[in-house]
């Protein structure tokens, strides 16, 4: 259970895969792909919400996912302004693809879990997917991003989700 | 210059920025306000421990005023970001 929910494993894979493949690395995608990775990481955490919302009886773990939904919906409307504003597109690529692949295995995984179980898969999932992510955000995304509008709100967006990687360490400590 | 109860009566603000409350400690007298701003892009709420007072929802860009008349729970956070505290000291 464990390793297939380590995201961060798999985000190496999938960057060490990139690399031989077509020679590219998170750092080196450009500004409509970086918006993509974080369109597509935000859709993904909403998606986790929405099963811990149909899973869990736990409202500490409703609250937490509440939030999560709440947040990174706020988050993807601001980018989807901001892109229509600059009148651009995000842009697809491997990591975003990577992402997506590796969320459907862990959403199947979660939901085969009840109770106590889930909450704790969960509220762990949580806390290591806000880590990768905010971890690639930090430094492979924000110090290459050329726009300073979607760089600011790339920062906007990784002070929020250092909070949820707080609230999530908070929640794998109350579900043990 | 000499000050009686009312014309002491302040309003007090408290930004909401980078998932933190500024300023964190905040030193207010019963009958003050005290307004909480929010500059993040994400909804807050501050909301005492104790559940004495809440200002609710504060969405990006808003602002909500509690007038504390009486002397309230002084540690608060906000609900949807726990890891956000701060607190009211009474004078
Ligand atoms: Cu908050």
């Amino acid at each position: 259970m464990t390793s297939k929910l380590n995201l961060a494993a798999v985000v190496l894979i999938a960057i060490t895969t990139g690399c031989a493949a077509i020679a590219k690395t998170p750092a080196e995608l450009n500004d409509l792909e970086l918006a993509h990775v974080a369109y597509t990481a935000d859709v993904i955490d909403i998606r986790y919400a929405h099963l811990a919302l149909a899973i869990s009886e736990n409202p500490a773990i409703h609250e937490f996912a509440n939030s999560m939904v709440r947040d990174h919906t706020a988050v993807n409307e601001q980018a989807l302004a901001l892109l229509e504003k600059l009148g651009a597109q995000p842009v697809d690529n491997f990591l975003s693809q990577s992402l997506t692949t590796n969320s459907e295995g862990i959403i199947d995984s979660l939901s085969q879990l009840r109770g106590a179980d889930f909450d704790k898969a969960y509220a762990a999932n949580e806390w290591e997917y806000h880590k990768a992510v905010n971890d690639l955000m930090e430094n492979a995304f924000i110090p290459n991003i050329e726009n300073p509008e979607v760089k600011s709100l790339f920062e906007a967006g990784l002070v929020i989700f250092k909070a949820h990687e707080q609230h999530a360490e908070m929640m794998v400590k109350a579900v043990q | 210059m000499t000050s009686n109860a009312d014309s002491s009566i302040k309003d007090h603000l408290v930004e909401i920025s980078g998932a933190a409350f500024l300023p964190a400690k905040l030193l207010i007298k019963v009958g003050d306000s005290v307004t909480w701003i929010n500059k993040d892009i994400v909804p807050h709420t501050a909301t005492a421990v104790d559940g004495s007072w809440d200002t609710g929802f504060i969405g990006s860009g808003e602002e909500r005023r509690v007038v504390f008349d009486g002397e309230k729970g002084s540690a608060y956070i906000c609900t949807y970001h726990p890891s956000m505290t701060a607190v009211l000291e009474f004078d």
